[in-house]
């Protein structure tokens, strides 16, 4: 093996050590390295799998759900593009962690064919963490995006759903969002979902949004007040300061610090100085947010 | 009434009493057998599990939360400095250690503020659940991420409760200020959250760190404890964590976390008001707490156990320290059972009420009572010739052999799966402890957990002393320097 990865030796040497029967457990040896290696020397752990891999194809289809999760695995790590699609149909196990890896594997930015396929499961996963989900949408980079923004219009989809493509698409900075987003925050009423518009204003939004933000700068929910004041702090100016000195004193903790670090954000410091020395129950808000 | 009747009588209550020990004893008995033949299969899986999701590839992803490490400190010294040191070098992208130091009487604070260049900072409490006054708040120059929180004194729960209030993190983890983490431990923790977003706690694994090598505070080599004492603490370690609660998991049944390691959902924590200061058993009834809260408000919600991510403690190598920490635990048990005991056979809390907490109340906390008086009432009956010395012996025998077979599998368990002592040699030490420990330490065990009851029932409500002798560490010099 090292003398394959150290070049001395070609792949096919290993074929001669690695008898067929060895096969899946030699993979399992592999794994370890495909998971650990980039570059060229993956694609010589990749050579050294591929005699093999035929025999993991069973495995997606028997077993424990954490065994056909390894098989993806092994497939996903060492066998693609070839097997790629053996990847997808595991998008439709029984168990929504197989799907998963099969997602996660499939969600870059090389397999752009079967994002679809993988948004299209998306329902399965919201056990998930959101900010997981997330994260992992956005690891198929631009080429997403469109299906994301499709997904995030479509008042079909589980609120949660379009709440995690609104942060696949802030993650990936995705300017077009940004008018869906000004749409649904004034139309909708989930909370998770208006809170992810309300961060796509925040990181990409600009000035002409700001009616909408301060309209949700003063809406009845603490999260939803918190993000758009939060918001208010990124996108807008001076005449904001007093909405800001407003929120400040919210009954909300959350939304008196955003207030506080947009008041910063803008420039506005001499009221939060001010409060830093005074008797005021938010003095230690706002000497921490000028020490940030 | 008489002599003769009374004695029929008292014989009848005699042979009810023994039948009602044989009755605990196949129930508890059943329960552990039953709960080790999950843990094998739920380990099993785990570990299959660990070869399909890589847990440093999540790492590599934007979606991990960020978390606060609360780290109560209490006259800590010995050990504090090399305890930070060690939250300092976890592996994970975002978090916060906020060591609280409870009005230590020792140098505690002193120590921390020496090692890591400590300076008063600004931090404003984002819950209000009630403590002892904050006196000051310090972050570290050199770590920023390093926060000490000096308060009077109010024990753990209310250090614990403080930390909770600086927590600015969707997730805070509890732990001891002594306890040492893996630097993957975060990590795998975390997995849990990830997973199922219901998640409201997670509890980890507790290991002896005992003479085990600790460089920079790190377990560099894992050493089998040279104390007699501290060998059979590994051993029921091992049975409690892989054997009792992973089996506990696969039903999806936790009702404990230790309070040297658990990961909570701080939002959820701040709604049931933060830990218990009137209870020694914080850490359990706040884990019991979270169950009849998500229970009673309809929320869909998940209590874990995960058996890789690894905290390193201290044990007591001193009988009185750890009677007394015995003697602890089941006042604790005992609290948070009896202060939640509409639970107990309640059909409204699922498994829990029907399965987790009668098995804790009527099996782990009325167990040394049973267990003391089945003793004497045992002998009782074969001085009264009711019971004969061979069947006796037999059913001695027998619960011998199950307390072996039991520790036998933990150590299996642990062979099978983390194999943290791999020396044949310490496996070796570890069957032999399986079988001594029978003789003497188990009955002594029972008696420290039956005078936890009496000093229950008498009021106390002390944590007793724990000496801390520090880490083997190789480079304890350096403390100060740093």
């Amino acid at each position: 093996m090292l003398e394959v990865l150290g070049g001395a030796a070609p792949p096919e040497a290993i074929f001669e050590r690695v008898h067929d029967r060895d096969g899946l457990r030699f993979l399992g040896f592999l794994l370890g390295y495909a998971r650990l290696l980039r570059g060229d020397e993956i694609e010589l752990v990749n050579q050294m799998a591929r005699p093999y891999l035929p025999r993991v194809l069973p495995r997606l289809q028997r077993g424990t759900p954490e065994s056909r999760g390894n098989a993806v695995l092994m497939l996903a790590r060492m066998g693609m593009p070839e097997y790629a699609d053996a990847v997808a149909d595991s998008l439709t196990d029984d168990s929504p962690v197989v799907a998963m890896i099969a997602a996660r594997s499939l969600f870059r930015p090389e397999h752009e064919e079967h994002f679809g396929a993988v948004l299209a499961h998306l329902p399965r996963f919201t056990v998930w963490s959101r900010r997981f989900l997330g994260s992992m949408l956005a690891g198929g980079g631009g080429a997403a995006s469109p299906l994301l923004r499709y997904i995030m219009a479509d008042p079909r989809q589980d609120a949660l759903v379009r709440a995690v493509a609104s942060d696949a698409l802030r993650e990936l900075n995705d300017l077009d969002s940004v008018p869906l987003a000004l749409a649904l925050v004034s139309t909708e009423q989930d909370r998770e979902l208006v809170a992810g518009c309300l961060r796509i204003l925040k990181h990409l939004g600009h000035r002409d949004h700001i009616t909408t933000i301060v309209a949700m700068a003063e809406a009845d929910d603490p999260v939803i007040r918190a993000t758009a004041t939060s918001a208010l702090g990124a996108v807008g100016g001076d005449a904001e300061t007093p909405l800001l000195l407003e929120r400040l004193d919210d009954d909300s903790f959350w939304v008196s610090l955003e207030a506080a670090r947009g008041l910063k954000a803008l420039g506005s410091t001499e009221r939060l100085e001010a409060l830093a020395t005074s008797d005021d129950p938010r003095a230690l808000l706002a000497q921490q947010v000028l020490a940030e | 009434m008489s002599w003769a009747a009374v004695s029929a009588w008292a014989g009848a209550a005699l042979d009810a009493f023994n039948i009602g020990v044989i009755v605990y004893f196949i129930l508890l008995n059943g329960t552990y057998l039953l709960m080790t033949a999950l843990a094998f299969r739920a380990l099993r899986r785990y570990a299959l599990r660990m070869t399909a999701v890589d847990p440093d590839e999540l790492m590599t992803t934007a979606g991990m939360p960020p978390v606060t490490l609360i780290a109560p400190a209490y006259n800590e010294e010995p050990t504090c400095v090399e305890s930070a040191r060690s939250l300092l070098t976890l592996k994970y992208p975002s978090y916060d250690i906020v060591v609280v130091n409870d009005g230590s009487s020792d140098g505690t604070l002193a120590r921390l503020t020496k090692a890591f260049e400590l300076e008063p900072a600004a931090r404003a409490p984002v819950s209000s659940i009630e403590t002892q006054p904050v006196r000051g708040v310090y972050r570290s120059r050199v770590h920023p991420n390093l926060w000490v929180i000096d308060k009077e004194n109010g024990g753990k729960a209310d250090a614990l409760n403080t930390g909770i209030n600086y927590c600015r993190s969707p997730l805070f983890c509890a732990m001891d200020a002594d306890s040492l983490l893996e630097p993957e431990a975060l990590t795998r923790i975390v997995r849990a959250f990830l997973e199922d977003a219901s998640t409201v706690a997670a509890g980890g694994m507790i290991r002896i760190v005992n003479d085990c090598r600790v460089r920079s505070g790190r377990v560099e080599e894992v050493r089998m404890p040279k104390s007699f004492l501290a060998r059979i603490q590994v051993l029921e370690y091992l049975r409690s964590f892989l054997g009792g609660r992973m089996g506990w998991d696969a039903i999806d049944a936790t009702l404990i976390i230790s309070g040297a390691f658990g990961m909570f959902s701080r939002n959820h924590v701040v709604a049931v008001g933060g830990y218990r200061h009137d209870t020694v058993g914080e850490d359990m009834e706040l884990v019991v707490r979270l169950h009849r809260h998500c229970r009673e408000q309809g929320e869909p919600y998940r209590v874990a156990f995960v058996p890789d991510p690894v905290a390193w403690t201290e044990c007591p190598e001193d009988l009185a320290v750890l009677g007394r920490q015995r003697d602890r635990w089941q006042r604790g048990l005992l609290e948070s059972m009896w202060g939640n005991r509409v639970m107990i056979l309640n059909p409204k809390y699922g498994r829990i009420g029907m399965f987790a907490a009668p098995y804790f109340f009527f099996l782990e906390v009325l167990g040394p009572i049973i267990e003391g008086l089945g003793y004497f009432t045992f002998l009782l009956s074969i001085a009264l010739g009711r019971a004969s010395g061979a069947y006796v012996a037999a059913f001695l025998a027998v619960a011998f052999a199950l307390g072996i077979s039991l520790s036998f599998a933990a150590v299996g368990l642990e062979e099978l799966s983390f194999r943290r002592y791999p020396r044949y040699r310490d496996l070796l030490t570890l069957l032999v402890i399986a079988i001594v420990e029978n003789v003497g330490y188990r009955q002594l065990s029972m008696w420290w957990r039956l005078r936890g009851m009496v000093s229950k029932f008498r009021g106390a409500q002390s944590w007793g002393a724990m000496e801390r002798k520090g880490f083997a560490s190789s480079d304890d010099e350096g403390d100060e320097a740093t």
